[in-house]
């Protein structure tokens, strides 16, 4: 079922939405968990906790991205689950090297009310990405968003470990020169 | 900021990015992303290994007067025939060769061009230079996507002109036309045949994976022995994009595509080419400069300059094409050549020229540090960047090299009218109104017909920008043409001044000398660099700058003359630097891949092996001689040379090397 029948699903209020979305969206979204969590039980949770929220979110919405839209709530919620689990120490993973290589990424400030810091929104980080060559946002995405592994991104595009590793440090230079512009 | 705060932040992209990669590619798809991404990469590797060497083979290097000066006001401006040339997908700073006796093409320092084979095209035949059949299996294949070097030559003796031969392969699938300024040729079952020749529109083609094609680099017109301007046979004069200067010698044909020439503070430069003496001081006497200082140096860095002989030659050159322009007029659409009659099909439009900018200004004006890669004597950068920039009042456009991924930094103009604001990192379009002043300096006329009727205006796509053309007429002649572009512009003008990095980078640097560096066995020749930062205000003053000079928190600048000192590197000297090209095994814990070593091997190794080598995409190219170069600042040596165009921090003691670090702080 496209995306825009599944859509018109939500906005019908009927419950054949969520089946819809879950037989479409399932294992993509239980993916993008699972990268965050590592954790079966975990990423699941998060999934079913997706579909709960989309039913309440649409209508109003109508996203015209309805996978991304699906995917931002997910990443959202295994967000918050990893930073409860962080706090218990359970579920130390790959997130903790990625935040480690996003550590590099914010620059050095020591006004603690930089502005960046303070205002720093999404568009400005849409911005940095749309300026991206299409090769360089997907390696970026596939790590920061949806935190698949060096070795994952590798694999998936058919390139090394080292030339995945070296467009993200690259990247990441330039994602850091731009913070410290903003 | 916290990374998790930041790692929150990136979740809340556009849903739109977020759904463009939610997906790995298919295989096939995949594969030619990443080869793209891998042809591209290779490249480097091909142009780390290439040479910005100096070949000082006919080369005499000529020492400027003590009481040459130049002013930072002049500096400001570009006081060259700089105009961008929109219509070509194959941007370059320069272009040209000779042909040396060997058979090899030479720049005009002697400095080797590129191995690709002389051949002849005779009834569809391509013969070598011995006037044998060329062998079309010879390891000259590039993948289409491959920049070519653009050749403009042609003996007129011979009638050699350089092969270029491509083998379509999968990345090339997105490609529609060839610039028309190709002579294409298709290999296909055994047989070479024209598929067009055809200087006006772009050709489009298809293309089949695996089949070979072939580039002859045809000039459009030349000069005769009798010194007549005329056209390439099978050519018209269209809307060229290019002026050349052509001249024949001894048989070889030089054609120059011109031109230069702005000042830099880097000093001024004479060469001496065979025998052709040029002189840039002369050539600026030969200058209309209304508001100069008449004692006034030209600047060059290390880009080619032109001298009075061929700006001369230029005249008369363009007095010809005028001539054969003007004759076009009333009802005359036909040049004669050796007896025959060529009919004109497209009126000819001296729109652009192309300008010769210091490379080393481009490199470090590109913000490119570890995107800077070198193409020969040209910058690329990684076409992620933002198409323009504006460096110190001066528009610069990157445009894209056909196929690749990569950028060719290329002036627009030095005068630039703003029409509107616009808005930093905005995607706000911004309506620049350059001025162009069809001046011709080498030109006694200034005039150049571009056979428009009135005023008028077109509009030209170039990638993703529109640009309106528009051509005012003058009398019955065009003097000036005016652009318009329409373009997002990435930089922001303000007053805000921009602070330098946190100190213990300069802490850190301090009382190191920085510059380019050359090693030679255990000698460190270093070329100086001067380091400004913005908040220098000192130094700024005594320089005759402004804050409103710096696009970025600093300034490099080279002494003029430029000044080199040699240093001796021993035993005990140490190496810091980032081991970009992955040559070592490092902790993966560090990722800036910093590495310290006392080892000059280990350094070497770094200088001279490049990115991306491990990439099996294409074929090495032909293997670069070891070359017995004389000195020029700024390039290694050793073995293959290579390019480090990264201004490196050394201590010394005395005439010894204590230490050499690299920072991705600078690029020159």
């Amino acid at each position: 079922m496209d995306d825009n029948m599944i859509l018109n699903l939500y906005f019908q209020r009927d419950e054949k939405a969520i089946c819809e979305t879950q037989r479409k969206y399932a294992g993509y979204l239980y993916t993008v968990a699972s990268n965050i969590l590592h954790s079966a039980e975990d990423a699941e949770e998060c999934v079913n906790d997706t579909y709960f929220k989309t039913w309440e979110a649409i209508p109003p919405k109508r996203p015209t991205f309805f996978k991304g839209f699906l995917a931002k709530i997910t990443r959202n919620c295994s967000l918050d689950k990893y930073r409860i689990n962080n706090a218990k120490k359970r579920n130390a993973n790959q997130v903790d090297l990625l935040l480690s290589e996003l550590a590099e990424v914010i620059p050095a400030t020591t006004d603690v009310h930089s502005t960046y810091e303070n205002n720093l929104v999404a568009a400005d980080i849409n911005k940095f990405l749309l300026n991206l060559n299409k090769e360089t946002r997907f390696i970026f995405m596939r790590r920061y968003w949806y935190a698949d592994s060096i070795a994952t991104i590798a694999s998936g595009c058919r390139a090394s470990e080292s030339k995945i590793k070296s467009s993200l440090l690259r990247t990441r230079r330039k994602l850091k020169g731009f913070l410290e512009l903003t | 900021m916290k990374p998790e705060k930041l790692f929150e932040v990136i979740g809340e992209v556009d849903e739109s990015i977020v759904a463009e990669s939610a997906e790995y590619p298919r295989k096939a798809q995949g594969a030619g992303l990443f080869l793209r991404f891998a042809a591209a990469a290779c490249l480097i590797a091909v142009i780390g290994v290439s040479a910005w060497a100096v070949w000082q083979m006919n080369y005499t290097r000529v020492e400027t007067p003590a009481d040459t000066q130049v002013t930072q006001e002049a500096n400001a401006h570009y006081d060259t025939l700089l105009m961008a040339d929109f219509l070509m997908d194959f941007p370059s700073l320069f272009s040209f060769g000779i042909v040396a006796e060997d058979g090899s093409i030479r720049d005009i320092r002697g400095r080797l061009l590129e191995e690709v084979p002389l051949v002849r095209l005779e009834n569809d035949r391509l013969l070598d230079i011995h006037g044998h059949e060329f062998p079309l299996d010879a390891p000259f294949r590039w993948p289409l996507t491959r920049v070519a070097t653009q050749f403009n030559l042609y003996d007129l003796d011979s009638g050699f002109t350089p092969l270029i031969l491509m083998e379509v392969t999968e990345t090339d699938e997105n490609l529609q036309s060839f610039p028309s300024w190709w002579v294409l040729y298709q290999y296909i079952d055994g047989a070479f045949t024209s598929v067009s020749i055809d200087y006006g529109e772009h050709m489009p083609i298809a293309l089949d994976i695996g089949q070979v094609v072939g580039f002859l680099s045809m000039p459009s017109f030349f000069v005769d022995e009798d010194g007549r301007l005329i056209m390439n046979e099978g050519s018209v004069i269209n809307r060229t994009s290019r002026f050349w200067h052509v001249s024949l010698e001894d048989g070889v044909l030089t054609v120059l595509e011109i031109l230069p020439l702005y000042e830099r503070p880097y000093g001024l430069e004479s060469l001496r080419l065979q025998d052709m003496e040029m002189s840039l001081r002369n050539l600026v006497e030969q200058r209309h400069r209304p508001n100069e200082n008449a004692n006034m140096s030209v600047s060059v860095a290390e880009h080619e300059a032109m001298a009075v002989e061929v700006a001369r030659s230029m005249i008369d050159a363009f007095n010809d094409m005028l001539s054969i322009q003007k004759g076009l007029e009333g009802d005359g659409q036909f040049v004669e050549y050796q007896g025959r009659q060529y009919e004109i099909v497209n009126d000819a439009r001296f729109q652009h020229i192309r300008s010769i900018q210091d490379i080393r200004e481009f490199a470090e004006a590109a913000f490119t540090q570890d995107f800077a890669e070198w193409y020969f004597y040209r910058p690329l950068v990684h076409d992620d960047l933002p198409r323009y920039r504006e460096i110190d009042g001066v528009l610069v456009m990157f445009l894209p090299i056909w196929g690749e991924r990569f950028l060719f930094p290329q002036i627009i103009d030095g005068d630039i009218e703003i029409l509107e604001g616009f808005t930093f990192r905005d995607s706000f379009i911004a309506r620049v109104n350059i001025s162009l002043e069809m001046i011709m300096r080498y030109m006694q006329d200034g005039y150049i017909s571009a056979h428009h009727d009135a005023a008028s205006s077109e509009i030209f796509q170039v990638g993703e920008h529109t640009m309106l053309l528009t051509f005012i007429l003058e009398g019955n002649e065009w003097r000036i043409f005016r652009y318009e572009i329409e373009l997002p512009l990435s930089v922001e003008f303000s007053d805000a001044v921009a602070t330098p990095p946190t100190p213990p980078l300069e802490v850190i640097h301090e009382g190191a000398l920085t510059g380019a560096i050359a090693i030679q066995g255990n000698a460190l020749y270093l070329d100086f660099v001067e380091v400004i930062w913005q908040s220098d205000t000192a130094r700024i003053l005594e320089l005759g700058l402004s804050r409103h000079d710096f696009t970025r928190p600093y300034m490099l600048r080279h002494d003029n003359p430029p000044r080199t000192q040699r240093f001796e590197i021993t035993d005990e000297t140490t190496f810091s630097f980032v081991d970009s090209s992955f040559n070592f095994e490092l902790d993966d814990q560090n990722w800036g891949r910093l590495v310290y070593t006392n080892s000059l091997d280990d350094f070497i190794l770094h200088l001279t092996q490049p990115s991306w080598s491990e990439f099996e995409f294409q074929p090495t190219p032909p293997s670069w001689p070891e070359f017995e170069i004389q000195l020029e600042v700024g390039t290694a040596l050793i073995g293959t040379p290579t390019l480090q165009r990264i201004v490196y921090f050394v201590r010394v003691d005395g005439n010894y090397v204590t230490n050499i670090t690299q920072e991705f702080m600078f690029i020159q």
